[in-house]
């Protein structure tokens, strides 16, 4: 009798990834414009694999399933990418070519893919990063062969998260008048603490069980942001080391604003660079290890041991997008030779350790930090392109392009990852996974890129679709981003009629699911400034005034966490970095899930936590990201 | 006790060298930042010791196991995988006893060598180590193969998983053993 092969890439797996994909990223990419952040729909395609698959088609496999979750998560992913960045060339009223665009950001999702494929054995087979969502959808992937009581857990946990979360944005989707569950608890307040001293805790399931899955390496988060909101913040403030227009009692709000975007923001950043610099560098004996593996993989070419993408198809990639790249910025910009190869290696350089960078984060917490990177990105590539003394407008479009490549390249390694981290878990072969997704990169960068062409020519008079001047679509990231360019390079944004006026833009509650906090209310309120800032000069003398890039910071923080990295604690700088950047309100609660797990393996051990804490925390995160993606699917069928 | 020592000293490092670096731009005190960071330098070194530390007895003591301990579960390995093979070959349908066999591995034995690869890393040493637990790592993709597998009933596919997964580990414990013997 001839024995049927093992179902793993499939037409229906990789047809039923497609579709999911592609639905999911015009969502996104819709609602990231509407709402400001996006999601990634790993989970969410797991279980409608396990429905059409195994439920409707009645061959599912497990690794078949993991496979239509790689490619669906492979396509949306580049939503965010491109929304985050692109739209700020709109909103600063410049042409570009969309062809361009769609180029470099090809160039950017590629390179993600491919510069990650050494560093698998490392953070997955070494160093044992956690990431946690991975950890969810294998759990998901599981479930079938994990026996009853694993699957209850893991149903319970979906359900709770569910219930809480939607009760969570009930009122911003209408169906309740008020708010049943706050997103957010402002334990500080209720203490009397004072309000820069960040004491708010977000209600958000998602973070409590990425902080257990994590266990006690996640603990180093909470440490940070500690070090970051109690400690440095307050003694700054007790040191007035902030402008003197501000009082404390009347505006410690502003005051932590502006002591989170001039120090603890750009120290944070510094430390990302720099503890992920220094990792490489710690790290060379395993890199290096996995290089030798990868050349001899290729070499023997026999079949068990050939499972990952030969290290050729790196290097090749590698030159591919460098040219890629570098025919944006020499073709967009106009500029010489010289000045464009400058660009192009200082942003491939940049996409790379931004793509180790963002891995690292979601190995060890799930957050990335994105926007942040890519604006570093812009930051760099734009002042290559001005150092020539040079028209700054010239340099704007391939630094945003740049920017549009890191933001893909990271999301495609943090994706990459943790598809890989699920394929080690359910025992997939990774060069399957590398394979497909490299083929179905290019297709959510296109689709984002449509769709934003397409809204943004959907606006009274062919313009003005989404910015400031839309009533529904915002794009907050992008809006923030097109601020700080006109601000870098003193040009003057576009003046859009309808805009809001800035102090009522100010009272606008964005109606989002994410809790807004001081470090939020922080950011708004510096956009709502720059918005005002247009209409009064001396204002906005000194708004530049205080946008000064914040170098020694940054320096100091890669000084910091370079010697963190060398601690024998795994990803130590770029942990701390990434606490000091991130809203305190999640890594608090993130703190609680590391604490909750490490109460529990000691008094139940670790098995115990493995077996009854896990699927439950991994429910927690499905079911959050399950009311998310349809709040954001109801959104869009409602604006 | 190590261990303690350097978190504190790697947390006073940071703090130290954080604050000197968050006064206003131009005022950064840096050599308060440079004692800051002669803290973190000492807390590596501290933290080496540790780690010395916990490849000894006292990770035993703490409730993990020590490198004979390891050693004796990654020897054990190619064992318990082939007579699983064993009983695969004899009965070619779907068992839920050697499934369960293949969950209790897991479960238990891959799940022990893993949390206790810090033993492991010590002991081999930074060059050695690397290599040799990306070959177990997969080894043990693997062997999750055979569980996924096992739990969609492809008998065939879980055989050929398990026998190219006991290669692995066989080779990895081969090596352990020869590292062993050469060590005074």
């Amino acid at each position: 009798m001839e024995i049927k092969p093992y179902r793993e890439v499939t037409v229906e797996a990789v047809i039923l990834g497609l579709i999911v994909g592609v639905i999911m990223t015009v969502a996104f990419s819709y609602a990231g414009l509407l709402m400001g952040f996006s999601l990634v729909g790993s989970t969410v395609a797991a279980i409608i694999g396990w429905g059409v698959l195994r439920g409707i088609l009645r061959k599912g496999s497990i690794v078949e399933n993991n496979i239509n979750q790689t490619i669906a998560s492979g396509v949306n992913v580049g939503s965010a990418g491109v929304i985050f960045t692109v739209p700020a060339l709109y909103l600063l009223g410049l042409d570009f070519s969309i062809f361009g665009a769609a180029i470099a950001c090809i160039a950017g999702s590629l390179i993600g893919v491919a510069f990650i494929i050494p560093l698998r054995k490392q953070m997955i087979d070494i160093e044992r990063l956690r990431f946690p969502s991975g950890m969810a959808v294998a759990t998901i992937l599981k479930s079938p062969g994990a026996g009853v009581q694993k699957s209850v857990l893991l149903a319970l946990g979906i359900a709770v998260s569910a219930v809480i979360a939607l009760i969570t944005v009930a009122p911003a989707l209408g169906w309740i008048g008020k708010t049943l569950i706050p997103d957010k608890i402002d334990v500080g307040k209720l203490l009397g603490m004072p309000g820069y001293v960040m004491n708010i805790w977000a209600l958000s399931l998602v973070a409590l069980g990425a902080g257990f899955i994590t266990g006690k390496a996640g603990l180093l988060v909470l440490v940070g942001g500690i070090l970051a909101n109690w400690i440095i913040i307050p003694v700054a403030v007790g040191a007035q080391w902030y402008p003197a227009k501000f009082e404390v009692a009347k505006h410690a709000g502003e005051i932590y604003g502006h002591l989170y975007s001039t120090v603890t923001r750009p120290m944070g950043i510094g430390m990302l660079v720099g503890g992920a610099l220094m990792g490489i560098v710690v790290a060379f004996p395993s890199i290096r290890a996995a290089f030798t593996s990868l050349n001899r993989a290729s070499k023997r070419g026999d079949g068990i041991k050939s499972e990952e993408l030969p290290v050729k198809f790196v290097y090749l990639a590698a030159v591919l997008a460098f040219i890629l790249i570098l025919l944006v910025t020499k073709f967009l910009s106009g500029y010489s030779l010289i000045h464009s190869l400058g660009m192009a290696v200082a942003g491939v350089a940049w996409i790379w350790l931004a793509g180790i960078i963002v891995a690292q984060c979601t190995g060890m917490t799930d957050w990335s930090p994105l926007s942040g990177l890519a604006l570093i990105g812009v930051t760099i590539v734009l002042l290559i392109g001005m150092s020539g003394g040079g028209d700054p407008k010239i340099a704007i479009i391939p630094a945003v392009l740049i920017g549009a490549a890191t933001c893909l390249a990271a999301g495609q390694c943090a994706d990459m990852m943790q598809d890989l981290k699920t394929g080690f878990v359910v025992g997939a072969k990774p060069i399957r996974q590398q394979t497909l997704q490299v083929c179905v990169t290019w297709l959510g960068p296109i689709i984002a890129l449509i769709i934003i062409a397409v809204l943004w020519k959907a606006g009274p008079d062919g313009k003005n679709g989404f910015g400031p001047g839309s009533k529904n679509l915002k794009a907050p990231q992008a809006d923030a981003l097109a601020d700080v360019i006109a601000a870098f390079t003193k040009i003057e944004r576009p003046v859009i009629e309808t805009k809001p006026a800035a102090a009522e833009k100010g009272k606008e509650k964005a109606a989002d699911a994410k809790p807004e906090g001081a470090q939020d209310k922080a950011e708004k309120k510096t956009a709502a400034e720059g918005d005002a800032d247009k209409k009064k000069p001396d204002a906005k003398a000194e708004k530049k005034e205080t946008q000064k890039v914040p170098y020694t910071k940054y320096l100091a923080g890669a000084i910091i966490a370079g010697l963190l990295s060398f601690s024998g604690i795994a990803g130590l700088g770029v942990l701390v970095g990434l606490s000091m950047y991130l809203p305190m309100k999640y890594i608090l609660i993130y703190g609680v899930g590391c604490i909750i797990q490490m109460v529990l393996s000691k008094t139940k051990g670790r098995r115990w936590c493995e077996d009854f804490g896990v699927p439950v925390a991994a429910g927690f995160i499905v079911g959050e990201a399950c009311v998310m993606c349809l709040f954001a699917f109801i959104k869009v069928a409602s604006a | 006790m190590y261990s303690i020592i350097s978190l504190s000293l790697f947390a006073i490092g940071t703090t130290v060298a954080a604050i000197a670096a968050a006064r206003p731009m131009g005022e950064e005190l840096w050599w308060l930042l440079a004692i800051g960071a002669l803290i973190i330098v000492a807390g590596i070194f501290v933290n080496r010791i540790a780690l010395r530390e916990a490849a000894s007895k006292a990770a035993a003591a703490e409730g993990g196991l020590d490198m004979s301990q390891v050693t004796a579960l990654i020897n054990g390995l190619p064992g318990k995988c082939r007579e699983i093979l064993g009983k695969i070959d004899a009965s070619p349908e779907f068992s839920e006893e050697v499934f369960k066999a293949v969950d209790t591995i897991s479960q238990e034995d891959l799940f022990n060598i893993v949390e206790n690869r810090s033993v492991l890393a010590y002991s081999l040493g930074a060059k050695v180590f690397p290599v040799l637990f990306g070959e177990f790592a997969e080894g043990e993709r693997l062997f999750n193969r055979t569980w996924s597998a096992l739990c969609d009933k492809h008998i065939e596919e879980a055989r050929v998983s398990l026998t190219a997964a006991v290669e692995f580990f066989e080779k990895v414990s081969a090596e352990i053993t020869n590292i062993s013997s050469q060590k005074p």
